[in-house]
């Protein structure tokens, strides 16, 4: 029951970071249709920023949260209008080979500045407590907490009646939501933003339970995709459930048989669930 | 002071000038029919005057406001509102939520946007589909439930892109009746094809052919103007 217990909330912590990757991808794709393969890089820019921070300045790691943030959104809305914003109205192929470039250049960057080294630091929450029998780390629980709060402003301002049905009609015809009055430029550099901030924030958290390296955020990526897939493109609530579905089922599946056998049973609930529930978990069914 | 004023106005795409001079102006509560025959520029000075894009020349004033550079969006929430010649509902969102996205043109924001809505819905025959997608809707539906979309604007003036395009003679039918009770909501500019059906509607009609205007009068006018005549019946098989 302990062994449970403890799996459980390992997973919970996986989870609920893979949640907040996936709250990012879901936002810009829910609001631009935009598929983001450069997210991951995103996540990297947050760690790293993170590890700079502490190593330099001696700060609590904690401060990396907001610091990342600020970061992330600024870079954000950058690459939005120098970039995204470009992409509006062309097809599909080109604005996935541009985020993909994207990708490309900030892999190279990191790599350039950082090396291919693990990074590390001490600094921050340390010692475990025990519940119940349950070891759980400090630092866990740190990013749990974190992971839920952002997750529900996140979804606060998103849900909120006017910007929601605002974003949900951008998504569906730029023309028609401007004719309604709707700020069709704006909207889309709030999304990009808010999900760039995501990913950046992500990355903290992951550089204060993890190692920080050039391609750290193209792994998360990965399973971030799954996520949004198996929740239903575009839909934030389906991600979520999916999110902590997959991190239980890594975490089950990596102690009781190993890293690669949870890697393959990621995949295969990607596989069931288009085969079982194509428009996603909580999907609705006419996704026209 | 008018509703809508457009002076000089050109638009030119590659070679075509689509829209060679145009002055246009709307009084307020006046249905303005704007017609000709294909390729004329009407749909053009529509686009123009709706924000979809900017003039070469020429200037839009709306109001006391010069719109001429102001996007969609800013024109919408000044109070000029739209239907597409093609219908374009929000298709996963329900109807009322499509009206709900709407922000409303300012100083028009209501306290009770679902009642608003809710009303306008009965206005055009779908109050019991106002949960059910937009998607799930017939082509005379969509284009009714569009004019309830642009209402929910609050506008002070209504851009009707061909609103009869595409639908049977009853759906028609309502459709007429629709637009005379939008008249008094609001000025209105209709772009139609159907002038047999459309022009007695009007207050005012305005006939353009490549690029300018040819004729403008009262439907009685509109209807024994030899330009227009010509420009509908012309020499050529194709009219212009």
């Amino acid at each position: 029951m302990t062994l449970i217990l403890q799996l459980a909330i390992n997973g919970l912590v996986f989870g609920s970071l893979l949640g907040l990757v996936a709250l990012g991808l879901a936002l810009v794709f829910g609001v631009m249709r935009l598929v983001n393969f450069a997210h991951g890089e995103f996540i990297t820019l947050g760690a790293y920023a993170t590890y700079l921070l502490v190593t330099t300045t001696g700060v609590s790691p904690l401060w990396g949260i907001p610091i990342a943030a600020l970061l992330g959104a600024t870079i954000g809305l950058a690459v939005q209008m120098l970039v995204i914003s470009r992409l509006a109205g062309r097809p599909e192929l080109e604005a996935l080979m541009a985020t993909y470039a994207l990708s490309i250049v900030g892999l190279g960057l990191f790599a350039l500045a950082f090396g291919g080294d693990f990074r590390t630091y001490s600094a921050g929450p340390a010692g475990n407590v025990t519940l119940a029998g349950v070891v759980v780390g400090w630092r866990s629980i740190t990013v749990l907490v974190a992971c839920v709060i952002v997750g529900a402003a996140t979804l606060a301002l998103v849900s909120r009646a006017r910007t929601g049905l605002g974003f949900r009609a951008v998504a569906q015809n730029r023309e028609a939501a401007a004719a309604c009055g709707v700020n069709v430029v704006a909207s889309e550099r709030l999304a990009f933003s808010v999900s760039v901030a995501l990913a950046a924030i992500c990355g903290a958290l992951i550089s204060f339970i993890g190692t920080t390296t050039p391609n750290v955020g193209h792994e998360w990526l990965l399973d971030g995709f799954v996520v949004v897939i198996v929740g239903g493109l575009g839909s934030i609530s389906g991600a979520l459930v999916a999110a902590l579905a997959i991190g239980l089922l890594h975490s089950f599946a990596s102690y009781f048989l190993d890293d690669s056998w949870a890697q393959i049973m990621t995949y295969v609930l990607l596989y069931v669930a288009l085969l079982v529930r194509p428009h996603g978990l909580l999907g609705a069914r006419s996704a026209t | 002071m008018s509703c809508l004023e457009a002076a000089g106005v050109r638009k030119r795409f590659g070679g075509l000038h689509a829209v060679d001079g145009v002055d246009f102006t709307v009084e307020p509560g006046e249905l303005v029919g704007l017609f000709g025959p294909n390729g004329a520029g009407k749909t053009t000075l529509f686009n123009l005057i709706a924000g979809a894009y900017y003039p070469d020349a020429g200037t839009i004033r709306f109001g006391g406001d010069d719109v001429t550079r102001f996007p969609a969006f800013r024109r919408a929430r000044l109070g000029i509102a739209r239907t597409f010649q093609v219908v374009r509902p929000f298709r996963a969102l329900s109807i009322m939520e499509n009206l709900l996205a709407v922000v409303a043109s300012e100083g028009a924001l209501s306290r009770t946007p679902e009642q608003d809505a809710l009303q306008l819905l009965a206005g055009v025959g779908l109050a019991d589909r106002a949960n059910d997608p937009a998607g799930s809707l017939t082509l005379g539906m969509l284009k009714r439930f569009e004019v309830a979309r642009a209402l929910m604007v609050q506008p002070r003036l209504i851009l009707l892109d061909e609103p009869l395009a595409g639908l049977t003679d009853g759906e028609s039918a309502m459709m007429l009746r629709l637009i005379e009770s939008v008249k008094v909501r609001a000025a209105v500019v209709m772009v139609e094809h159907n002038v047999r059906l459309a022009l007695p509607l009007c207050d005012r009609a305005v006939v353009m052919e490549q690029g300018r205007v040819i004729a403008q009068g009262t439907p009685a006018q509109i209807r024994s103007d030899p330009a227009v005549i010509h420009a509908y019946l012309g020499d050529t098989p194709e009219g212009g």
